[in-house]
């Protein structure tokens, strides 16, 4: 009878799904429902869920409900100059619930009312700490309340904003997606905080050795935990998931007052996978003495020419660029007349076009656990839809074949392809890359490629091209840094803000390299790729963590996902750049204590 | 209370009585005062230098540091919802260019700025960390100091300002080292103490959540200027509040509450009392829920001690703060008025940081020394109804030209006169029956149904700008209708108190002959500081209430889960 029961709560349809042809269950898949019928959290949400059957009487009914919890313990250490700010140590279960009324062809979702709730919010949005199925269900209840009246005004809303406006070629609001039963141990991770409190405190330690930068952080962020998650269509999934950021931000003043920052991140789903203390001080060292460089660098002048890529500075840029425009996105439904500012993705409609050269393709593959010995961010095996990804070969020969989807429908792209990796707004999340692998067919060595920068320099008779080694990406800045380039880009006739080339040269042609600042890139866009003329053959992986923010700024965030991007060095046939012209503050009248003895 | 922030336009509410809930982490044991000395060689660096070297120069810096160290544990349903240490040192650096007479402080047009660049420290003693951030800080402070100065010189010439008082007073350096009790950390006692409490719902389906919070806070400060002074003090925060919140069918929320407050958790009631308050809170909220909406009304009332002791915070306290005397965009109520009756005779009013406890209560708005370093001590503002004196911070007013130990702050503002413990003295002392008696001749007098009796209250509002009213509400949460016939008094909700100082203050008729303790934490331009109201319970002859902004929506859909609805059996 209990058994029974347990299948009408998936709503009959998990088993039917899940069995063979024979109609039964394999082992694996009754092990895991066993266990979820011991797990309070699943029970719980289960409970709930089929309790909104109840509201069968109202005129809405939901027709799609989901429920998600990201228990983790949260570690978090900083330090500067070899002193440590407190650590912070923290449990957190937030929830994430969805409530969808109409139908998959028309529902609550992507509309700008979609999040307005007029009532009185009286869930606190976690499950509590502790407890047992009452409690959880407690919390569950009100919660799963207020995302149906919400659901219920925002159809109403959306409904109304759509009144006699009619739109071409209507997409639907929610794909299908197969039912998943992924039921793991959950977590059972323990933080050494001491440990990393003085790993923390040595790394910062490094930059006392460089009185130009003024400031200096190192940050570790450590969360580990498990995410639950239950939807009405017979998904049930608890795994474990841990995230390790390390990162390091630093700043100076140059001469003339440019303030330049500066900094390193490491992601990894393991803290024992993160870089060791050696590893970690020499980085910390190179962004030391790259500032102290950067003092004294010359200003650099625009530029229009060849620009060479090495694989690291390759491999963030494309993180940058192609990580978030191959994110299929879709505009929300608005009242008529009134202007979103939302920006359309640039591969929007370029489906089956080439996008680079076609001996270049782009592959993501959440799958991928490491290359090369490095293990890789981006691993995932459920979505935060429950919808399981695969390896998807996104850009095939410099053709574009398909974009980054969760469930929302998007022209050209059939379903989700489990990527919905970032709680997004509007009751729609947020498409993510995971490990993206871009494949030269065609490649040489990268002294060969630099060869080459240096014939093209010649040919087009230059001064110099230039050579990145080093983005500011994920950005180093603050919120203040960002606004401010955001407002550069308006000024300068628009386009996409692009981080800041960190490490970037002049090379003559008689092959001599020299540091230099103050430059910025113009209309480096999507565009831009398909002028690539070569890649070298030596690869580097580079990791970052994404939080949906322009630039990935760095300790942004509430929500974050590992991503790794494996690039080689790439060479641009021509890219623009120009010098950043602002008045600079003057540096400050006391001396730094550092230099006052 | 409305009043303009930092930045001049944006407009504040002021709130007594809300809780401030600190963040979480993990703490260490106190560290010594290493911290002294290096703010104090940073300082003398930093002030030597810029006085050689810098134009417009400053005249005075201060630099404080707030430690604090914070524990916080909630629970509801006898499951912990929240628990968190944390651990932060905040600093804050102020900077006067010009001179005493004319610096960058100066207001005009009521616009209100900051300097102070804030920032953490690391709670290590690291002298290289800490005196980097400081000069950073100092910098910046300066900065922005020295801007506004050039700016205001330039103003000055084409606007008025009638004061004609110089910005800062002249006070002692003082040096003083106190011993600072180590933090009583909490959790492992109130754990189980609070989940056990968190369970009292007594079955009630009114109830939607019933919440148990302690919070602890310890802080230390540590200041220093460059007149010499150098302070170091400190003292712990503990408060356990309960709160249930319910909606009544017609979609008005209800919200009960009542909280104790100690200097450490080890002298909150034990969990006896506490258990009977959850039972009140909880009942409260069941009879509320059943009750209807009560109307607009005016007539006497009387105030319980908590519930006055808010209404004078308010009415009154916001009145006498120092900076609004001189402020020409501010009503200044009593700005003329020294020497002359503002409350009736009976009723004189005293600010003491001084008092760590009455009426049994541990007190919230104590202090040793305010934030601009200068000694706390007991100003009796109001004498048998008579102006004596304003709250003062380091800013000069007419005849007085000295701080009485107000100015006070939260870390990255810059500070301002504030209220610390306002005491209500009073000469008309009647026992509560009497009071009750006198309650029920006005009613009869004025022909009125019906009195009423405010219970508890959580805080209020007010007012004291110039192009805003000149008006105050206070949120009562328990409110009866008391009838002259003798019928029981009756439970009402969904009101609030208004009214007009000045029209307020001639109503009180009679207090009663016990002191009752309003711990809160009051908001204002100078942000969030922890005070206290202590008051008898007041009869006036004339309140006013207003209904209560009423949401619409409904309770929730489903009935609360239960255990047979399947889940817990799966």
């Amino acid at each position: 009878m209990k058994r029974r029961e347990f299948w009408y709560v998936l709503g009959g349809l998990l088993p039917v799904r899940l069995a063979g042809q024979d109609g039964q269950l394999t082992a694996e898949q009754k092990r895991a429902l066993a266990e979820a019928q011991r797990d309070p959290v699943l029970t719980a949400m289960l409970a709930e869920i089929r309790r909104m059957g109840e509201l069968r009487t109202m005129p809405e009914i939901p027709y799609y409900i989901e429920v998600g919890c990201d228990d983790a313990q949260i570690y978090t250490v900083s330090a500067t100059l070899g002193a440590a700010f407190a650590p912070q140590s923290r449990r957190v279960r937030p929830l994430r619930v969805q409530v969808r009324v109409g139908s998959p062809q028309f529902d609550n979702t992507n509309s700008i009312f979609s999040d307005m709730y007029s009532g009185t919010r009286y869930d606190s949005g976690q499950l509590p700490l502790e407890g047992g199925v009452m409690q959880y269900r407690h919390a569950l209840w009100l919660a799963l309340d207020r995302a149906y009246k919400t659901a219920v005004e925002g159809l109403g809303r959306k409904s109304a904003a759509l009144q006699g406006v009619s739109v071409q070629e209507p997409l639907p609001d929610l794909a299908p997606a197969p039912p998943t039963l992924l039921v793991k141990p959950a977590a059972q991770g323990k933080i050494d905080g001491d440990r990393w409190r003085d790993v923390v405190k040595k790394a910062s330690a490094e930059y006392r050795a460089y009185p130009a930068v003024t400031t200096s952080n190192v940050d570790l962020s450590l969360s580990s935990g498990t995410v639950f998650f239950v939807n009405s269509a017979g998904t049930m999934i608890r795994t474990p998931d841990s995230v390790a950021i390390l990162q390091t931000r630093a700043g100076c003043q140059a001469e003339d007052g440019m303030v330049i920052y500066d900094g390193g991140q490491w992601v990894a789903s393991d803290p024992g996978k993160l870089p060791g203390e050696a590893e970690l001080a020499a980085a910390v060292r190179e962004v030391g003495e790259r500032l102290t460089a950067l003092t004294k660098a010359p200003l650099g002048k625009s530029y229009a020419g060849p620009v060479l890529f090495e694989p690291r500075a390759a491999a963030q840029l494309v993180g940058e660029v192609l990580g978030s425009q191959l994110c299929a996105t879709r505009r929300p439904v608005a009242e008529p007349g009134r202007t979103l500012p939302f920006a359309t993705g640039e591969y929007e409609s370029r489906i089956n076009s080439r996008v680079l050269p076609e001996w270049l393709s782009v592959i993501d593959d959440p799958e991928a656990r490491e290359w090369e010995g490095t293990a890789l961010a981006g691993h995932y095996e459920a979505d935060l839809e429950g919808v399981r990804p695969e390896r998807l070969t996104v850009i095939e020969k410099g053709v574009l074949k398909t974009l980054l989807t969760t469930r929302q429908p998007v022209r050209g792209v059939a379903g989700s392809n489990g990527r919905a990796r970032l709680p997004g707004a509007l009751g729609v999340k947020m498409p993510r890359p995971s490990n993206l692998f871009v494949e030269a067919a065609e490649s040489v060595p990268l002294g060969e490629l630099r060869g080459r920068l240096l014939t093209m320099v010649r040919d087009q008779q230059k001064e110099f091209g230039l050579l990145v080694r080093k983005m500011d990406f994920p950005s180093a800045g603050s919120l203040d840094d960002l606004r401010r380039l955001g407002q550069r880009v308006a000024r300068g006739g628009g386009g996409r803000a692009i981080s800041l080339p960190l490490g970037i040269y002049r090379v003559t042609p008689d092959g001599r390299e020299e540091l230099v600042r103050g430059l910025r890139f113009r209309g480096l866009t999507t565009r831009s790729f398909r002028d690539i003329v070569a890649a070298s053959a030596e690869r580097a992986a580079y990791h970052y963590v994404d939080n949906g923010l322009p630039l990935a700024l760095m300790g942004a965030g509430s929500y974050v996902v590992g991503c790794s991007v494996v690039a080689p060095g790439l060479l641009f046939e021509e890219l623009e750049l120009e010098a950043i012209e602002e008045e600079f503050p003057d540096r400050p009248l006391v001396p730094p204590p550092a230099t006052a003895g | 209370m409305l009043a303009p922030t930092c930045r001049g336009a944006l407009a504040a509410l002021l709130v007594l009585g809300w809780i401030a809930t600190p963040g979480a982490g993990r703490a260490q044991a106190p560290a010594g005062d290493a911290l002294l000395p290096l703010l104090r060689a940073e300082l003398d660096r930093n002030f030597g230098e810029l006085k050689k070297t810098a134009n417009p120069a400053p005249y005075f810096i201060s630099y404080l540091v707030v430690e604090e160290r914070a524990e916080t544990l909630s629970a509801s349903l006898g499951a912990l919802t929240d628990s968190g240490r944390s651990h932060r040192r905040l600093f804050d650096c102020s900077v006067r260019v010009g001179s005493p007479e004319f610096d960058n402080f100066k207001v005009l047009n009521g616009e209100r700025t900051r300097f102070t660049a804030t920032a953490q420290l690391p709670v290590e003693d690291d002298a290289l960390a800490i005196r980097n951030l400081v000069w950073r800080q100092t910098d910046r402070s300066w900065r922005g100091a020295a801007q506004r100065y050039i700016q205001i010189k330039a103003r000055s010439q084409v606007q008025q300002e009638g004061s004609g008082l110089p910005e800062f007073t002249a006070e002692e350096p003082v040096q003083s080292r106190g011993e600072v009790a180590k933090p009583a950390w909490p959790a492992a006692d109130w754990g189980p103490r609070i989940k056990r409490l968190s369970q009292r719902t007594g079955g009630e389906a009114a109830v939607l959540n019933l919440s148990i919070a302690l919070s602890y806070r310890h802080e230390i400060r540590t200041f220093v200027n460059t007149e010499g002074s150098e302070i170091r003090h400190g003292r712990g925060f503990a408060r356990l509040t309960i709160m249930a919140r319910g909606k009544a069918t017609d979609g008005q929320d209800v919200v009960t509450t009542e909280s104790f407050e100690a200097e450490d958790a080890a002298k909150l009631p034990n969990e006896n009392v506490l258990g009977e308050a959850v039972d009140r809170v909880v009942k409260s909220l069941a009879g509320q829920m059943m009750v209807l909406p009560a109307e607009p009304y005016v007539g006497p009332a009387i105030l319980s001690g908590r519930a006055a002791g808010v209404f004078f915070h308010e009415i009154f306290g916001h009145r006498v703060e120092g900076h609004r005397q001189r402020d020409e965009q501010e009503g200044q109520t009593f700005a003329n008025s020294l020497g002359e009756p503002v409350l009736p005779e009976f009723l004189s009013v005293v600010f003491d940081p001084t008092k760590k406890n009455m009426a049994g209560t541990d007190l919230h708005g104590w202090y040793d020394f305010d934030d601009e370093g200068v000694p706390a001590r007991p100003v009796t503002v109001v004498e048998k109804g008579k102006l004596r004196e304003f709250l003062m911070a380091r800013t000069p007013l007419p005849n007085f030209a000295k701080s009485n130990g107000h100015g006070r702050k939260q870390p990255g503002l810059e500070a301002l006169p504030r209220q610390s413990n306002l005491i209500v003295q009073s000469g008309k002392r009647v026992s509560e029956k009497e009071l009750r008696a006198m309650l029920i001749a006005e009613i009869r007098r004025q022909g009125k149904p019906y009195g009423l009796y405010f219970d508890q209250v959580t805080g209020g509002y007010t007012t004291t700008q110039r192009r805003g009213l000149q008006a105050f509400t206070v949120i009562p949460l328990v409110v009866y209708q008391v009838f002259p016939d003798g019928r029981p008094d009756r439970l009402v909700r969904g009101v609030d108190i208004v009214g007009t100082p000045l029209a307020s203050f001639g109503k009180i008729l009679a207090t009663g002959d016990r002191d009752e303790v309003f711990n809160g934490y009051c908001g204002a331009e100078s942000g969030s500081v922890p005070v206290s109201a202590v008051a008898p319970a007041m009869l006036v002859s004339e309140i006013e209430v207003q209904r209560k902004p009423a949401p619409t929506d409904r309770p929730p859909l489903l009935r609360r889960p239960q255990a047979l609805d399947g889940g817990a059996g799966l």
